[in-house]
């Protein structure tokens, strides 16, 4: 197996009973995570995005297939080893279970507390996992006085204290306020640096998936439709969730004259509808009047706008393109071999 | 008069002390029990859960005078080896009383456990570290509560089974009420058992306040 392979998912299904039948709601998961990738999971309210997380938390065992974490096999294990495997995985929810009658050191050293050590040794690393989190100054507080990022927070502080390889966020960023959300972020973004900690959280927000993630699982109705980076999914997404989520979080679509009028066949009184995708690192303006150059077709530019992902800078671009059925799809390979990736996304009939 | 009511409220007392203790003593385990065995996947400690869990409904739905009346052989048998009424009446308020805590903590407990099962698990805990780190110091204010409003019950149910002569305030407030009217008796009954009532919540509100950090 590969070194740098942390996580790997082996036909994982997973059932709950209902009165009659088995329900399925993983089906077929194959997934491989490598140490250090940040990843998120979207999808709609019951694609089984939370079933996986708890999956990979070794919460519930799955029906059929195989979890290994590190390279070992955890399926078939005893739930007294399992409990110790548990802990080289952090988990969190969205509903802080927080020890409200205990303050903050105390609810951090629980999970060292279960494991026997005494107050001396528990002592230190609580410490430095209060202070990873940046909440040293409210060490002796109760978690009835903190705010609900700052809750989270203490969460996290709690699962680092098991030094875990891997940390999963299930929807922790939801009811948040834009400042905490900017928080929490830049703190995550902190411990996968200092810590080479691999997460894997559950978030249907663009703009902290943009911030934070290199990948992005897309997942409908219990399988994994779509797995890919988060710049793929900006610029090639492929299914109808990844295009659905697309077009939420870019709020640009196409304008409502258009969506009306717009279709899959080809007519001879239609022209082509086209997004175009480029990098920052290219002169997208010569290309294309290169291509008008070159062939018998016009342009009309009716949409451009630009999408941040991290240090990555993506264009995007809706061009009409006018022109013989046959000269289009040249343009088009034109274009993809020179850098700027393109489709048809339609046809739209002539206005005259 | 006086010596007739501080005879009825030790009676009272007496009750109400031995028949709370014996109720902590089993209905606390008891509930703990009871959620610990629920949810889980093997047989036994399902059926163990099922068993628990009507037994618990039974008894806390069940009337207390039909409890009282329940025992009115074992009373019977007591009484004949020169037990006293008021003591032979421990058992039927002890077991009411068990009941009772066993069906609000097993609630208490269960509550709590659906909230924290998933953390608690991937914090390494097994079921047994759960209760002892977690639900126990969390729910610690919410026992002290139920086990006041449980002793306080017993203290309703001495006066039922004063009414069946076990004796105490209540069977003193009947018997000054029905067959031998004196107002100022009843009244006096009434006061006490008000105050012990409330002198039971307020002990029971002043450790929840010492028991919570804030």
């Amino acid at each position: 197996m590969d070194q740098s392979q942390i996580i790997a998912l082996k036909d994982i299904e997973s059932s709950y009973k209902t009165k009659n039948h088995e329900q399925l709601y993983l089906k077929g998961i194959n997934l491989t995570v490598n140490v250090g990738e940040t990843i998120a999971i979207i999808g709609r309210t019951g694609a089984g995005k939370s079933a996986l997380l708890r999956c990979i938390a070794l919460l519930d065992r799955p029906l059929t297939g195989i979890i290994a974490i590190d390279n070992k096999n955890l399926t078939f294990l005893a739930s007294k080893e399992l409990c110790s495997e548990r802990r080289a995985v952090a988990y969190i929810s969205s509903k802080p279970t927080l020890l409200y009658n205990k303050n903050l050191l105390q609810n951090i050293a629980l999970p060292l507390q279960i494991q026997g050590y005494t107050k001396a040794e528990i002592k230190q690393p609580v410490e430095q996992a209060l202070t990873k989190v940046n909440l040293e100054h409210k060490a002796l507080e109760y978690p009835s006085d903190l705010t609900p990022v700052q809750r989270i927070q203490t969460e996290l502080a709690r699962g680092l204290v098991n030094n875990p390889k891997i940390l999963l966020c299930d929807d922790i960023f939801s009811g948040l306020d834009q400042k905490s959300i900017e928080t929490l972020t830049t703190l995550l973004k902190a411990l996968q640096l200092d810590l080479n900690l691999t997460i894997i959280m559950t978030c249907n927000d663009a703009e902290i998936i943009k911030a934070l993630c290199s990948n992005i699982i897309v997942m409908q109705q219990g399988k994994i439709v779509e797995s890919c980076s988060v710049y793929e999914l900006f610029t090639q997404p492929q299914s109808e969730v990844a295009k659905d989520f697309i077009r939420f979080a870019t709020k640009h679509e196409l304008p409502n004259s258009l969506r009306r009028k717009i279709s899959t066949q080809e007519n001879p009184d239609t022209h082509a509808l086209v997004r175009v995708c480029f990098t920052n690192c290219l002169s997208p303006e010569q290309v294309i009047s290169v291509a008008l150059e070159t062939h018998e077709v016009k342009m009309n530019i009716i949409q451009a706008y630009q999408e941040r992902i991290q240090a990555q800078i993506i264009n995007i671009m809706l061009i009409e393109v006018y022109g013989e059925s046959t000269v289009i799809p040249e343009v088009i390979a034109f274009l993809n071999s020179h850098n700027l990736q393109s489709e048809i996304i339609g046809y739209v009939p002539n206005i005259n | 008069m006086f010596p007739t009511l501080i005879n009825a409220l030790r009676e009272t007392l007496i009750m109400t002390l031995f028949a709370s203790v014996i109720s902590i003593i089993i209905g606390l385990p008891l509930g703990i029990l009871t959620a610990m065995f629920a949810n889980t996947k093997n047989r036994i400690s399902n059926g163990f859960y099922y068993g628990l869990f009507t037994l618990l409904e039974l008894a806390s739905s069940t009337p207390y005078l039909m409890i009282m009346l329940l025992f009115i052989p074992l009373s019977n048998l007591l009484i004949s080896y020169n037990v006293s009424y008021t003591s032979a009446t421990i058992f039927p308020l002890a077991t009411a009383g068990s009941f009772i805590l066993a069906q609000k903590v097993y609630k208490l407990f269960i509550t709590l456990f659906t909230q924290w099962e998933a953390n608690a698990k991937s914090l390494g805990a097994s079921k047994s570290q759960v209760i002892r780190y977690i639900l126990l110091p969390e729910s610690l204010p919410e026992l002290i509560k139920a086990t006041t409003q449980t002793c306080g019950l017993i203290v309703g149910f001495t006066t039922i089974a004063g009414a069946l002569g076990a004796g105490g305030l209540g069977q003193l407030a009947i018997e000054k009420s029905i067959h031998n009217p004196a107002p100022l008796y009843v009244i006096a009954c009434i006061a006490m058992l008000v105050a012990l009532q409330q002198l039971i919540l307020y002990t029971g509100t002043l450790v929840i306040q010492q028991a919570q950090p804030r």
